[in-house]
């Protein structure tokens, strides 16, 4: 099970794209307003020192996962609470975004669906690759499906470029002032944050040297194109309303309409949505799965995913209505991204680059 | 071998089962309305009713002189209440991804539009790309009742006038929003009204833009050159025709503007007045000669070029008049300009903008270039000793 340097370049663009493109617009102008872009910027900064850290940690130890060398770095006790505190995280969050999927999908297409069965197809496509392909199987899915997004995000600007009003982007920071503008890179950045999983992805690498570029480039990659997309909703609603729009980009794309014959053309952009939306699931899924083997050292990990699976499908089913999932980004945003994404791969970095020099000595 | 047989057998299968959807959204089970409309009744009450497609009078073509659309109303205290009362009159469930007309009667734009606005927005099934309209002295009902000979679906006429006379099309309900979001301005909506046509039947009419005050209630009309000229200020126009007297030819001259420009620049005096220069430029097509000039003489040129201008000007002041001291409404985008030039400044004015925005000194300076004079020099008509050179 390798992946090459090209693979996971598209695997965390795609990964990062799709929910941040989708969730984080409409927090980021709700605080910011028409000096968004400059939130995003700021985020795209941070998530940039995220991964830079991240992958340093990586290349301290390029053959093992994050499960092995934390327990190197910290010892086998203090390692294995802060592994605990990792796969509450992960079994979380996919549970999470398999019902903020599930609401999505629910609201834009499928209405009289139940949402089990929404969740659970998705989950079926999830295990499916990850028993079948593992990370090789993710990796070559996020190649073809990568570009594809690539080519939505591409027409999504062609369609809508008339419906563009640059005075919309002005007066620039004026309005808002910076404590707004900084507090409103938190949320994106929380998003964007979520490439630190290469922590478990590095080791599985034909060549780690390639890691820090393809990496950096991917979270760079996925960042402009947040970026552009949220130059987009503010160009196209205005401020004001596209704070108040839970999906702006969806609406966005619902506003499209080219010579009043290229019109309704959101259900591209909810098929779009969806295949990255797998690709991140099942990139969690797997590291989930992977790594909760390592960590009990089962022989065959692949027996591990359907007991995670199973958590996970209650997990989804548990909030009882989307206020209870956003109270989720919340803690999210206040503790998860501080902690798990900063804090502890830059203490582990630190104490693992001096344990390194001690025993080089 | 077996392996292989096992899995061709779920592989087919699945076709059988991803074909359709759980939904089971079937064509013959929805109905597509194309335009509806919102009235006020009298005991308080929404009366909503839609104009929805009859499908197989659509695939039969334009045969014959039976309608391929019926209407349907329903009565109730709010907007969803009363769809409800159009739904128990109608077999299918509404398809509303079509839609791109709304008609609202002058009662209830008068009354006050804010309760249903947001049903737009809210439902996905709704396109923000929707254009709402104020009836003029009329009802939205007797809106859709109208039948308009050209388009088969009659209701896609208002917007395809709209289009057709040079406006942008499908931004006036995302417009309306914006306006009333935004620090200052006040919202508008395009007008149509219902007039006897020609034809013994009558016909609807683009009249021009609806005026709404900060709690949404229809305050007054601009006509149709005067929404015009406001289009021009706010970049939403592609053709227009003016007419002005010049009197040193004896008669008018018709222009017809394309390639529309505006500028606007704030100042602030140190008495805390605010100024607004705008700069309106254009080109021009002259299409109507009515005056004894010969227009290929370049003094007569620049002589028609002045006048028009000159009057041109003059005429968007007026407008601009009327709606500051009449209506006293900003919905002239001015909020936005002041916001933009002088952004520190506009935190103090926005809090009294209501009282500012009448008082603001105006100036107006209409730029039109003539590019063409058409085929002929001086009238043909004219003898020529009559032609003034």
């Amino acid at each position: 099970m390798k992946i090459s340097g090209y693979q996971l370049f598209w695997l965390i663009f795609t990964m990062e794209f799709c929910m941040t493109a989708l969730f984080t617009i409409s927090p980021t102008v709700s605080l910011a307003k028409q000096d968004a872009w400059i939130s995003m910027i700021i985020a795209t900064l941070i998530s940039l020192l995220v991964i830079f850290i991240a992958v340093k940690l990586s290349l301290l130890y390029p053959e093992k996962t994050f499960i092995q060398y934390s327990q190197l770095i910290l010892g086998k006790w203090l390692g294995k609470i802060i592994i605990f505190i990792y796969f509450c995280v992960w079994i979380s969050v996919i549970g999470i975004i398999l019902r903020e999927y599930a609401d999505f999908v629910y609201l834009a297409l499928f209405s009289s669906t139940p949402l089990w069965f929404i969740i659970l197809v998705m989950l079926g496509a999830m295990v499916y690759v990850t028993y079948s392909g593992g990370i090789r199987g993710i990796g070559r899915c996020s190649e073809i499906i990568g570009p594809v997004t690539v080519v939505g995000i591409i027409l999504i600007i062609l369609f809508s470029f008339k419906d563009w009003d640059w005075l919309k982007l002005l007066p620039v920071y004026y309005n808002t002032g910076y404590v707004s503008i900084a507090k409103a890179s938190l949320s994106p950045a929380s998003f964007l944050g979520e490439s630190v999983i290469v922590i478990m992805l590095i080791s599985f690498m034909t060549k780690p040297n390639q890691a820090m570029t393809s990496s950096v480039l991917g979270v760079a990659a996925a960042s402009i194109a947040v970026l552009v997309m949220t130059f987009i909703v503010i160009m196209v609603f205005g401020p004001n309303i596209s704070a108040k729009l839970i999906y702006p980009l969806y609406s966005a794309v619902t506003f499209i309409s080219v010579m009043e014959f290229i019109q309704n053309v959101d259900v591209l952009a909810v098929l779009l949505w969806i295949i990255g939306i797998f690709i991140k699931l099942s990139l969690y899924l797997f590291i989930t799965s992977y790594g909760t083997a390592q960590f009990f050292h089962i022989k065959k990990w692949k027996h591990t995913i359907w007991f995670i699976a199973l958590i996970v499908f209650g997990i989804a089913l548990l909030p009882r209505s989307i206020n209870d999932s956003q109270v989720y980004a919340k803690f999210w945003l206040a503790v998860i991204l501080p902690v798990n994404i900063l804090g502890i791969p830059l203490l582990l970095w630190i104490i693992g680059s001096i344990r390194k020099k001690s025993i080089l000595k | 071998m077996i392996n292989r047989l096992a899995a061709s057998m779920i592989l087919i299968l699945c076709i059988v089962l991803l074909t359709g959807c759980w939904d089971r959204h079937e064509l013959s089970d929805r109905v597509f309305d194309l335009a509806a409309s919102a009235d006020l009744r009298d005991d308080g009450t929404y009366l909503t009713a839609g104009q929805f497609i009859i499908p197989s009078r659509i695939e039969q073509g334009a045969s014959g002189s039976e309608k391929s659309y019926y209407i349907e109303t329903g009565e109730g205290k709010s907007i969803l209440k009363s769809i409800q009362g159009v739904r128990q009159k109608l077999s299918r469930t509404i398809a509303r991804g079509h839609r791109h007309n709304f008609y609202i009667g002058e009662k209830l734009a008068k009354n006050g539009i804010e309760d249903m606005l947001d049903v737009f927005s809210r439902d996905p099934g709704n396109r923000i790309r929707l254009d709402i309209w104020v009836v003029k002295g009329n009802t939205g009902l007797e809106a859709l009742k109208v039948l308009y000979p050209l388009e088969k679906i009659p209701s896609v006429a208002s917007n395809k006038i709209y289009k057709a006379v040079g406006g942008t099309v499908g931004k006036s309900y995302l417009d309306f929003l914006m306006a009333s979001s935004a620090e200052g301005s006040c919202p508008t909506l395009p007008v149509v009204d219902i007039v006897q046509g020609a034809s013994p039947q009558e016909t609807i009419r683009f009249y021009g833009r609806a005026i709404f005050n900060h709690d949404y209630k229809l305050v007054g009309y601009l006509n149709f050159v005067e929404g015009a000229y406001r289009q021009w200020i706010l970049k939403g126009i592609s053709y227009l025709e003016v007419v002005e007297d010049i009197p040193e030819g004896d008669g008018t001259v018709g222009v017809i503007v394309t390639n529309f420009r505006s500028k606007l620049k704030s100042s602030i005096t140190s008495e805390k007045k605010v100024k607004m220069d705008i700069t309106l430029s254009g080109v021009g097509l002259i299409n109507e000669n009515n005056t004894n000039l010969d227009l290929t003489q370049l003094h007569n040129w620049k002589l028609v070029q002045n006048k028009i201008n000159k009057s041109n000007s003059e005429h968007v002041l007026e407008m601009i008049t009327k709606v500051q001291k009449q209506y006293g409404t900003d919905v002239l985008g001015f909020n936005e300009v002041l916001n933009r030039q002088h952004p520190i400044k506009w935190k103090e004015l926005n809090r009294n903008w209501d009282n500012i925005f009448p008082e603001i000194q105006v100036t107006v300076n209409v730029h039109i270039k003539l590019k063409q004079i058409g085929l002929v020099g001086p009238s043909l008509q004219f003898k020529e000793r009559e032609i003034k050179k």
